[in-house]
């Protein structure tokens, strides 16, 4: 959570800068936003290769641990589209570009304006912020009333740092491997699936 | 425009697996890895920030935004809700 805040506190620094104009925009330019994009990524590439955990972790995957993340791809990508259909500014592949955030706010929001406009990176910077926090409040109202791995399904990718606590606290124990694994296999998908998603133009 | 972007992401994204795959014993290269990905990532999140700002009608859309935003949400919960539910007892059931 205090991650959540120091991210937060760097975007309301931003737009408190802009409208009181005390950095003047020029200085920024679209590629030089690209270049740190691609740095970014590269980085958080480097991050994950390294980290053997990550890497045996993906590498013991069963087919009973496939079911959540699927549920979380299938559920996520179809909801944002669906729910996009009710939304006059938002077209069916933003909504899912934004459902596939899965939580990752940082990474998928800065993506998501980098290659479709500020304004839908905002939508994901504060849609995937909702994810995360509804995970940590309601996750013991969801394990009581759809079972364990219902908390795995609405954290996404936070599921193995930022809400494991409360996941092993409500869903129990024996799914903390479960919850990791979940969210490294959707942290990983989430640089692959939204510029992936953002590239297909549909025909109509 | 955007293939070529997804491309290079994608390119960028496997070569630095494979990178830190190659340095993952080295701890003090690893921490300055991660410190310059705070970094990019802060920067970018400031100027997500900025652009907003500067754009007043992007600010007076502002609450219109968080709206879209818990909407996308929900439906995103909701549907990911469903899903684990539906398929966990499908794969139960076929055991």
């Amino acid at each position: 959570m205090k991650d959540t805040f120091v991210l937060l506190g760097f975007f309301i620094v931003g737009i408190l800068s802009g409208v009181y104009a005390l950095i003047p925009g020029e200085y920024m330019t679209p590629s030089l936003e690209m270049g740190t994009l691609y740095v970014l990524i590269f980085l958080v590439g480097v991050g994950m290769g390294s980290d053997t955990k990550f890497l045996q972790n993906i590498l013991h995957v069963g087919r009973k641990d496939i079911i959540v993340p699927v549920s979380v791809i299938v559920g996520s990508l179809l909801g944002g589209g669906l729910v996009s259909l009710l939304l006059p500014d938002v077209d069916v592949i933003g909504g899912a570009a934004v459902g596939a955030g899965f939580g990752y706010y940082s990474l998928s929001s800065v993506m998501i304006s980098q290659l479709r406009g500020d304004e839908l990176g905002t939508i994901a910077l504060v849609a995937n912020i909702i994810r995360e926090v509804t995970t940590i409040l309601a996750a013991p109202i969801m394990v009581r009333f759809l079972g364990p791995l219902s908390a795995i399904s609405c954290g996404g990718a936070t599921t193995m740092d930022t809400t494991l606590p409360i996941i092993i606290k409500y869903s129990g124990q024996e799914y903390a491997m479960t919850s990791v694994i979940n969210g490294i296999l959707l942290t990983c998908l989430v640089p692959v699936l939204v510029p992936f998603l953002l590239a297909i133009r549909l025909p109509f | 425009m955007a293939n070529e972007v997804m491309l290079i992401i994608l390119f960028v994204f496997l070569v630095g697996i494979v990178l830190g795959y190659c340095i993952r014993a080295r701890a003090r290269l690893l921490r300055w890895v991660a410190r310059m990905s705070n970094i990019a990532l802060y920067s970018l999140l400031f100027i997500l920030g900025l652009s907003l700002g500067v754009d007043d009608s992007l600010m007076a859309n502002l609450p219109h935004i968080g709206l879209n935003a818990l909407f996308l949400a929900l439906g995103a919960i909701g549907m990911s809700l469903g899903c684990c539910y539906v398929f966990s007892k499908y794969a139960a059931g076929g055991k």
